[in-house]
């Protein structure tokens, strides 16, 4: 018996390991060749004969102030952390639901990250999937010891309740899934853009630069 | 339950690629003080021989949302660079290129492009 389910255990990790490498090598997006270093020397243009030399199209400048280009961040790995750690006391909770201090990790450590990261809109997102998924997981418990108790199955030495584990784990996977993969990131402007110097805002078209006083307040 | 995966379904058939920004200032040596025409900015595949500052290296990554979000194009991904290009105040965006479309750790339909804004002198 104990070497009948060993095997079925390696088989298991060997179709998860399969799993996980068709995963990796189904991702075909490729990223572009890398650009190449900044380009200093500049061939000079000697006017056409009897002409002028030809100025390409410039954009009108706006009286906008430019602003730092935006970056993507991505903080997964510590949502990811969390969850693995609220998941103990939370399965804990299903056994003494009266204890309801061992569902707080779940409920409220990741959207505390997210608003640890600034990202209160996420927070407020996250808090309410994870209260829908404590009580789903609080539901999925009273159906258990529902389906365990009840005159048919109470008689059985072992009670598998497959209708609320699947409850359960569906509870329990939508939120981490949105959370690491959607909520879990943030957009904010490159902060060495502010170190780089300010060139002229009017350059002539001969390129020579005019001289300007500008001030950050 | 039915009504909600519907709603889910139809939902998403809305919606819009998921935009993701990784500028590069590592090749930058200026930056400007006012933003540009974002419609009017030249992009291009090639390098330009007349004298230019560079601003910024602007990667875009466009990721369909879900099984029925809209898919990602170039043409979207230009429109975001030349939107991020305006905002640094660039000319042009230059050497742009783009990988290969295909599937990603984040979702199954991706395309990423890169190019270099630049002001000219």
């Amino acid at each position: 018996m104990g070497e009948r389910s060993a095997s079925a255990d390696r088989r298991r990790a060997v179709a998860a390991v399969a799993c996980a490498a068709l995963a990796i090598a189904a991702c075909t997006a490729t990223s572009p060749p890398p650009l190449p270093p900044r380009r200093v020397d500049f061939p000079a243009q000697a006017p056409p004969p009897g002409g002028v030399a030809p100025v390409l199209p410039r954009p009108a400048d706006l009286p906008a102030a430019a602003e730092a280009p935006d970056r993507d961040e991505r903080y997964t790995g510590w949502t990811l952390a969390a969850d693995a750690v609220s998941i103990v006391p939370l399965v804990e909770w299903t056994a003494h639901p009266k204890q309801v201090y061992l569902a707080a990790p779940a409920l409220l450590l990741v959207p505390t990250i997210h608003a640890a990261y600034g990202e209160l809109r996420s927070a407020g997102i996250s808090l309410a999937m994870r209260a829908g998924m404590v009580g789903l997981t609080y539901l999925g418990y009273r159906w258990a010891h529902h389906q365990c108790n009840s005159p048919s199955g109470s008689q059985e030495q072992s009670c598998l309740p497959i209708g609320p584990i699947f409850l359960i784990d569906i509870a329990v996977v939508i939120p981490v899934v949105i959370d690491s993969s959607f909520l879990a990131r943030r957009r904010r402007p490159a902060t060495e853009w502010d170190r780089l110097p300010t060139l002229s805002a009017a350059i002539s078209r001969d390129g020579r630069g005019l001289l300007t006083l500008s001030a950050r307040f | 339950m039915r009504a909600l995966a519907l709603a889910a379904i139809v939902g998403c058939t809305a919606c819009a690629p998921e935009v993701w920004l990784a500028p590069d200032l590592r090749q930058a040596n200026a930056r400007v003080a006012h933003q540009t025409a974002s419609a009017e900015v030249l992009l291009t595949w090639a390098d330009l021989d007349q004298p230019y500052d560079v601003l910024a290296d602007l990667e875009v990554v466009m990721r369909q949302r879900g099984g029925f979000g809209r898919e990602p194009t170039r043409g979207k991904v230009e429109a975001v660079l030349r939107e991020q290009a305006g905002r640094l105040g660039a000319h042009a965006v230059i050497l742009i290129s783009f990988g290969q479309p295909g599937s990603s750790w984040w979702s199954y339909n991706e395309l990423r492009a890169h190019g270099r804004a630049i002001r000219f002198r």
